[in-house]
C-alpha cells in the first residue's frame, strides 16, 4: 500500500542536529572511557590474596628463630633475646683510624689496631656491612650512640641464651655467635636428624632438669671427692629410652662455651668409647643364659688362673670355692664369665647377643657426637674371654646404658632418645633380644649383686634396686695401665617391674678414705647411683617396692646357698666384707 | 537536555575519584597501622622471650638451692613415702575417690561422693 506525501524517516537531517548527536557520543565515549580508568584503577587497588600472604610473612619479625628448647616439664633450657650489636657500613666511616680508637675505648675488650685494620680493609673491598662486636651492653650501646661516629650502627639480632647455664651443657650444646649449633642437641638441631623440627617454636626434650641437677650433684660430689679425671651420669627410662638426664664432667656454661676447654665440652657420655670392664658380664652372662646351654644355679670349678695359650686370666678376688652363674655375676669373678660364655658356645652366642643389643653400631640417638664401637676384627678364644669381662671391646656409656635397659627392661631392644614422647603415644614394636626366663633370671642376679655381692652400697632403703658394678684397668701404650681404673655402676629400679637405669662412671678416679682406700666401682660408683635413686625416686612418683618381692628373692638365694651347703660367712665376697 | 547526562556523568566520574583517592588514603593508613601493630607484637614477643629466660635464670638450681636451704627444706625420702595399701584406713581413701553417679526422680543426674570418716586417734590428731 502507498502513502501519499514524504516519509519523515526519510527526510533530510539537520546538520545541526547531526553534529549534537555526535559531540554526546564523543562525551559519552570519554566518560566510559574514564569509567573505565576508574574501574581498572579499582581493580589494581583492591589487594590479591598473594599480596596479604607477603606482607603477612614481612612482619617486622626477625627472620626465622631458633625454637626453645625446654625439658619434660617445660623449663626453659634455650631461647632467643633480641640483643644489640655493634656493626658498621665502612664506606660510610669517614675516618678508620679515629674511629677505631674512639670506639677501642667505649666497647671493653676491642683492639684499636685490628679494627681499623678491618675497617680499611671493609672500605677497600667497597663492602656495607661489617660486625664490630655482637653482644653489648645498654652501658656501651648508649656510649656509642652519643659519640655520634659516623657509619657505626647499633644492630639487635637474636642471641641464644642458656638460662639454666651448665646443667645440661653436653645436652642441649650450644651455638656459635651467628646461631648456627656447635654441639649437642642444637648442632642436631641444624646439623642433623632433629633438622625437621626446625620450623617449631618450641621443642620439649627428653631431660627432666630436676633428674639432671640430682644427678649433676651427686656425681660432681664423686668427682671432686675421688679427683677424678672426667665423669658420666645417664638416667634412662627402660620403658621409652628418653634420656633423663645426661651428664659429662668436666662441663661448661654454655653461654660461655668459647672459654670452655676441649676437655670440657667433651660429651664422655655418647662420645667417648671404654672399656667398660666388669659391667660388660650383665651382656656376657645374658648371652650364656639365652644361649640355654647354662643355668643360673649351674656351678662352675673357678681355677685360680685361666690360661689360653699364652695369656694368663685372673680374679681380682680369688674364689676358693665353686661358683654358681648367680655367684660369678654377683662376685664378679673374670674367670667364672669366661667359663659360662665358653660352655654356652664361646664366640658365637656372646658376639649374636652384642650384635642384637646394637653394640656393634653407634647409637641411633639424635646427637651427632656419638663414638663408634672399637671392636676386635677377629674372635679367637682369648678375646672371647676378655670380651666377656668387658676388655677387648670399647663402647659408649649410653651405648651401654641401651643394651642393659633392654635386657632389664622387657627384653625387647631400647632405643634412647632425646625427645620427649607423648604419654599417649604407644612404643613403637621393637626387635625382642631375651627371653622372658632370661630377663627375670638377671633382675634376680642384679639384686643378689646389691644385696650380697660387690654392689651393697648401691642399696636403697626403700626401693629394690638391682646393679653391676665394673672396675675396669684403663688402656694406654703397650698394655694396661697401673692404678688407673674406670670406676662405674649400673643400676635399675624398681626391680620388680623396672621403669628407671641409672648408670654412673668415673674415669681414673683416686683412692681416698671414703672409697675405703680402694677405686672399686662398689666403692666409688654405688654410692652415687644409690645417692642419685634415694633422690629422684620420690621426684619421679615412684612408690616403694614390695617387701614380698625382696622376700622371695632372698628365699631363693638361701635356697641357692643351702643346696651348696654353704653358710653365709662363706658365700660373702671378701672384697666387701667389714674391713678389720 | 543533551548537557544534563554529561553533567550528571562528570559528577558521577568527580565522585568516583574522590572516593577512590579516599579509598586509597584509607588502606595506606591501615598498612601503616598493620606495620607498627605487628611491629608492637614483635617487640612484646622479645620482651616476654627476655622475661621468661629471666625467670629460668632466676629458677637455676643454685638460687633456688641457696633459699631451700635456708629454709631447712631438703629432698623427699624414700622412708617418708607408704604404700596407700599400708594406711589402716586404705579402704576408706579408696571410697574416698570413687564417685557414684545418680538419677533424681525429676531426671537430674547428681554425682555422690564418700566422705571418709574422722582419722582414728591412732594417726594422730590434727597440728593446731
Amino acid at each position: 500500500m502507498t502513502t501519499g506525501g514524504l516519509d519523515p524517516s526519510f527526510a533530510p537531517e539537520d546538520p545541526a542536529l547531526r553534529r549534537g548527536r555526535m559531540r554526546i557520543g564523543l562525551v559519552s565515549a570519554l566518560f566510559a572511557l574514564l569509567f573505565g580508568a576508574v574501574a581498572f584503577r579499582l581493580l589494581h587497588l583492591a589487594p590479591e590474596e598473594r599480596e596479604l600472604a607477603a606482607a603477612a610473612v614481612s612482619s617486622p619479625e626477625p627472620e626465622r628463630r631458633r625454637p626453645d628448647l625446654l625439658d619434660r616439664r617445660g623449663a626453659l633450657l634455650a631461647t632467643d633475646i633480641l640483643v644489640p650489636s655493634l656493626a658498621a657500613d665502612p664506606l660510610l666511616v669517614t675516618d678508620p683510624k679515629r674511629t677505631a680508637e674512639r670506639l677501642a675505648r667505649l666497647v671493653p675488650g676491642l683492639g684499636a689496631t685490628e679494627l681499623e685494620r678491618r675497617l680499611i680493609q671493609a672500605k677497600a673491598a667497597g663492602r656495607r656491612f661489617l660486625w664490630i662486636e655482637h653482644r653489648i651492653t645498654p652501658a656501651v650501646q648508649r656510649a656509642v650512640l652519643e659519640a655520634g661516629l659516623p657509619g657505626i650502627v647499633i644492630r639487635r639480632a637474636d642471641h641464644r641464651v642458656y638460662p639454666k647455664g651448665a646443667a645440661a651443657a653436653h645436652l642441649v650444646g650450644f651455638v656459635d655467635v651467628d646461631n648456627r649449633g656447635l654441639a649437642g642437641f642444637e648442632h642436631a638441631l641444624d646439623f642433623g636428624r632433629a633438622q625437621s623440627l626446625r620450623g617449631r617454636d618450641a621443642i620439649a626434650l627428653s631431660l627432666d632438669l630436676r633428674v639432671q641437677e640430682a644427678v649433676r650433684e651427686e656425681l660432681g660430689r664423686a668427682f671432686r671427692e675421688f679427683r677424678a679425671l672426667g665423669a658420666c651420669g645417664i638416667v634412662l627410662d627402660v620403658r621409652t629410652g628418653e634420656l633423663l638426664a645426661l651428664v659429662s664432667l668436666p662441663d661448661f656454661d654454655p653461654n660461655l662455651a668459647a672459654r670452655a676447654r676441649a676437655e670440657q665440652r667433651k660429651n664422655r657420655c655418647t662420645g667417648g668409647s671404654y672399656e667398660l670392664g666388669s659391667l660388660f658380664k650383665l651382656l656376657s652372662l645374658a648371652a650364656a643364659l639365652e644361649s640355654g646351654r647354662v643355668r643360673v644355679t649351674q656351678r662352675f670349678e673357678i681355677p685360680s688362673a685361666l690360661v689360653i695359650g699364652r695369656h694368663r686370666i685372673r680374679d681380682v678376688h680369688p674364689a676358693r670355692r665353686p661358683y654358681t652363674v648367680a655367684e660369678i655375676f654377683s662376685h664378679s669373678s673374670n674367670i667364672g664369665t669366661a667359663l659360662a660364655v665358653f660352655a654356652a658356645g664361646g664366640a658365637e652366642p656372646l658376639r649374636g647377643m652384642l650384635a642384637r643389643l646394637g653394640l656393634f653400631e653407634r647409637a641411633p640417638i639424635e646427637l651427632l657426637e656419638v663414638a663408634r664401637p672399637q671392636l676386635q676384627k677377629s674372635w679367637p678364644d682369648v678375646v672371647t674371654a676378655t670380651v666377656s669381662f668387658g676388655h677387648g671391646i670399647a663402647v659408649s656409656p649410653l651405648r651401654f646404658a641401651e643394651a642393659v635397659a633392654s635386657l632389664v627392661g622387657e627384653g625387647a631392644r631400647v632405643t634412647a632418645t632425646v625427645l620427649a614422647r607423648s604419654p599417649a603415644a604407644s612404643p613403637e614394636p621393637a626387635e625382642r633380644v631375651a627371653s622372658p626366663r632370661t630377663v627375670e633370671e638377671l633382675r634376680w642376679m642384679m639384686w643378689l649383686a646389691v644385696a650380697e655381692g660387690t654392689a651393697k652400697r648401691a642399696a636403697v632403703p626403700g626401693y629394690l634396686l638391682g646393679g653391676k658394678t665394673g672396675t675396669a684397668d684403663k688402656a694406654g701404650r703397650g698394655g694396661y695401665r697401673r692404678g688407673a681404673v674406670l670406676a662405674s655402676f649400673v643400676g635399675v629400679f624398681p626391680l620388680e617391674r623396672p621403669r628407671y637405669l641409672v648408670l654412673a662412671m668415673l674415669d681414673e678416679p683416686q683412692a681416698t678414705r671414703a672409697s675405703g682406700g680402694t677405686r672399686y666401682g662398689g666403692q666409688v660408683a654405688a654410692p652415687v647411683v644409690a645417692a642419685i635413686v634415694a633422690r629422684i625416686g620420690p621426684l619421679l612418683g615412684v612408690p616403694p617396692s614390695d617387701p614380698a618381692l625382696e622376700a622371695r628373692y632372698r628365699e631363693r638365694w638361701h635356697a641357692l646357698r643351702a643346696t651348696a651347703g654353704l653358710s653365709e660367712t662363706e658365700t660373702r665376697l671378701a672384697a666387701v666384707a667389714p674391713r678389720p | 537536555m543533551s548537557a544534563a547526562p554529561a553533567i550528571l556523568l562528570g559528577t558521577l566520574a568527580l565522585a568516583t575519584a574522590a572516593a577512590v583517592f579516599q579509598l586509597k588514603h584509607a588502606v595506606r593508613e591501615r598498612e601503616r597501622e598493620l606495620a607498627l601493630t605487628r611491629q608492637a607484637i614483635a617487640e612484646e614477643r622479645a620482651r616476654i622471650r627476655t622475661l621468661r629466660a629471666d625467670i629460668a635464670w632466676l629458677a637455676r638450681v643454685e638460687r633456688i638451692g641457696a633459699h631451700a636451704r635456708e629454709l631447712g627444706l631438703e629432698p623427699m625420702r624414700t622412708e617418708r613415702m607408704i604404700r596407700i595399701g599400708d594406711l589402716p584406713d586404705a579402704l576408706q581413701l579408696e571410697l574416698a575417690g570413687r564417685t557414684l553417679l545418680v538419677e533424681l526422680q525429676d531426671g537430674v543426674a547428681i554425682e555422690l561422693r564418700f566422705k571418709p570418716l574422722p582419722a582414728p586417734p591412732s594417726l594422730g590428731s590434727p597440728r593446731p
